[in-house]
């Protein structure tokens, strides 16, 4: 039985390959979640069944009182947080000996903010990166302990991301886990704070397509960030709401000089339509509130080549 | 300035230590630089306990306050370091055969890589094996050598351009009397067919393996595609008896190189040249290069690395260049061929690689990846 024991506190589904493999390796001491997270608390339970691992549920008003008294108890040697949506006192992320730790899934400083998976995607970048750093009393602020990297792929989801990334944070954690047990503090080093930059949680605009603006790799960028957790991104269709799931660019420039956000044409691979640049993207899977459909179905609804998006 | 050096043991290549500092000292004396830079080393056994390395590069880092750290490790144990080496800002430079890779080839800052680029090699071999005859092969290695990813590296890029594995060949036994080939003789015999073999193999049991295969009476069909240590030594290169079997393959490097660098090299080490000793005097060659640069643009590890991209390096194996994307120092490649009956080989530099490079490099590892964690050659 491992002698090097977390604390984790946790309240999404990217932390469950953690928690497997903290369970795997007898590293759990206890797992915090947020009480209002009822579905991923199921799942915890279900996957902590019959292993002895305290799981805490905790609210804004006893988060401090909880946590200190299961420091206490279980006498964990460092706390992970990983998604978890209440800020820890620094009166409690100094007691264990080696303090409490971060995963941010991005990269820090440039990704600080709550949705760095959203963000990265949306700005198209090469690599999509993880962060562990000290807790303190900012906001993704503290010491970066170790930073990795994946390939972002154009086609990447937000939930394929996420996956990915819940996989690298496996890694990551395994390392810091044995660092841990060196007997050694933990080396760190300050964030070059004059290269952060916070973005807030995403708002309706940031995920409403701007067809005059966006070219085509831009709006499949914002399709992608919004799938699955929002079930695509956001346009208008004659006054209703309709969102983009699935979509791809189209391998030959339309010559078409229509204006962005025109519905080209339908065929059997989905519906084509224009973004500004000249150029076009084939939207495959839309969801509207008669269910997740193939694009061109929209043609049974009367929609015809000329139509526009976005408009309102 | 300082530099400190973790380096590994071995008990079967029990010069890998003198060899090493023979290159790096030599090359550093003979440029007048050596007075320049003191070393601080510490010894990591095997190379293959992460704590025990993690914390004599802490001494070194942090204690002693090293400007390089030189890291004789394999890829699998640098994780702990990278916190080290970042949270003090300095330049780690890993030093290793280059039989394992990392998973995603992503940089990582403050670090770079010095290797003889084995798996890359290996990946080479594989493309020529799988259009060789119908592209139908063995693959024969130990237990300790597959452990490493250069086999994979061959096997895969074998398959990627079309070859098919029809059988795997493990040998577990030690290297002795004992060491037989039968069970993949008897699959040769039985299918005549399948006359290439992927051969994985460190210098003792390819002695071996040779010499059993020579025996072998269907041998004169096979044509054998080598890993670099099987043609490491002049005993193993350059066969004294002629062999009923071709042997083709790829090597970092070979003492009979005729260019002035080599030259220069192999007649100035005090210890017979060797490719420890090659990598000591490149070792040198860098830190020659980190000694002398413009401190204008500082002295990060960031700084001196982006330096350093912007250099090349004349040593005795060719020109070598920094890799912007993966921070390796990417190196010319001798394509080595023996044909059967012939007693010498024909060797031919190939200095351009970038372009197999980038194919090497372009695809993640996939999947669960296991092996030894210690340094390959370090047992």
């Amino acid at each position: 039985m491992s002698e090097i024991k977390a604390i984790l506190l946790c309240g999404s589904n990217i932390a469950i390959p953690v928690i497997r493999d903290l369970l795997f390796n007898q590293q759990i001491a206890a797992v915090v979640i947020p009480q209002h997270c009822t579905d991923f608390v199921t799942q915890i339970q279900q996957l902590l069944k019959n292993s002895g691992i305290p799981i805490v549920l905790v609210n804004r008003q006893n988060i401090t009182d909880l946590l200190k008294e299961t420091i206490k108890k279980y006498k964990p040697v460092l706390g992970l947080v990983f998604t978890f949506s209440f800020k820890i006192p620094a009166a409690v992320y100094t007691m264990p000996e080696q303090g409490f730790f971060n995963v941010h899934p991005g990269p820090l400083p440039a990704y600080r903010g709550p949705d760095p998976i959203f963000q990265q995607i949306v700005n198209k970048e090469r690599y999509a990166g993880i962060s562990i750093h000290q807790l303190d009393d900012g906001l993704d602020t503290g010491p970066l302990v170790l930073t990795d990297k994946i390939h972002l792929m154009a086609t990447d989801t937000y939930g394929m991301l996420t996956k990915k990334m819940g996989e690298l944070a496996t890694g990551m954690i395994a390392t810091l886990m044995k660092m841990a047990g060196f007997g050694s503090k933990i080396p760190s080093r300050q964030q070059d704070h004059s290269k952060a930059k916070f973005y807030q949680r995403q708002s309706a605009a940031d995920i409403t397509i701007k067809w005059q603006t966006m070219d085509a790799a831009s709006v499949i960028a914002l399709i992608n960030a919004c799938n699955p957790w929002n079930k695509g991104a956001v346009t208008v269709l004659n006054n209703n709401i309709i969102r983009l799931l699935v979509a791809h660019a189209e391998d030959v420039l339309p010559a078409s000089t229509e204006a962005a956000g025109t519905i080209l044409s339908f065929d059997d691979n989905g519906m084509k339509v224009a973004t500004s640049a000249g150029q076009a993207i084939v939207v495959r899977m839309i969801y509207t509130d008669d269910g997740f459909l193939m694009a061109n179905r929209l043609q049974e609804f009367g929609i015809i080549p000329g139509a526009m998006l976005g408009a309102a | 300035m300082k530099a400190g050096i973790l380096f590994p043991l071995s008990n079967t290549y029990t010069g890998i230590g003198a060899d090493f500092m023979d290159g790096l000292q030599t090359y550093l004396k003979q440029q007048e630089v050596f007075s320049g830079i003191s070393f601080i080393k510490e010894g990591i056994g095997f190379g293959g306990v992460e704590k025990e390395i993690y914390l004599k590069a802490e001494k070194l880092l942090i204690s002693d306050d090293v400007d390089v750290l030189i890291a004789y490790v394999d890829e699998k144990v640098l994780p702990v370091l990278y916190p080290l080496i970042q949270a003090t800002d300095k330049v780690m430079l890993v030093v290793n055969p280059g039989a394992n890779y990392p998973v995603n080839w992503i940089a990582q800052p403050n670090v770079i890589h010095l290797n003889l680029q084995h798996a890359f090699l290996c990946w080479l071999t594989g493309a020529s094996a799988a259009v060789s005859a119908n592209g139908h092969a063995a693959l024969a290695s130990t237990y300790y050598d597959c452990g490493y990813l250069h086999a994979a590296a061959m096997v895969k890029n074998f398959m990627e351009q079309g070859g098919t594995i029809r059988y795997n060949y493990i040998n577990n036994q030690v290297y002795d009397a004992a060491f037989d080939i039968d069970q993949l003789t008897v699959f040769l015999s039985a299918n005549a067919d399948c006359t290439n073999l992927l051969c994985v193999f460190d210098e003792k049991p390819a002695l071996l393996f040779y010499q059993l295969l020579q025996q072998y009476t269907g041998a004169k069909a096979l044509h054998l595609f080598v890993s670099p240590m099987m043609l490491a030594s002049k005993q193993l290169s350059h066969p004294t008896a002629n062999t009923s079997y071709s042997i083709e393959g790829y090597l970092p490097w070979h003492s009979e190189t005729n260019n002035a660098a080599n030259v220069e090299f192999v007649k100035s080490c005090t210890r017979p040249a060797s490719i420890f000793s090659l990598l000591g005097w490149e070792t040198g060659m860098i830190l020659k290069k980190i000694l002398q640069r413009d401190m204008a643009t500082g002295n990060s590890g960031d700084a001196v690395i982006a330096d350093l991209k912007t250099k090349t390096i004349n040593s005795p194996r060719g020109v070598l260049q920094l890799d912007s994307e993966t921070q390796f120092y990417i190196a010319p490649v001798a394509k080595y061929n023996l044909k059967a009956g012939a007693d010498t080989p024909e060797i031919e530099w190939v200095s351009n690689v970038e372009k197999e490079w980038r194919a090497f490099t372009a695809v993640p590892t996939e999947g669960a990846v296991t092996g030894w964690t210690n340094t390959y050659l370090c047992y």
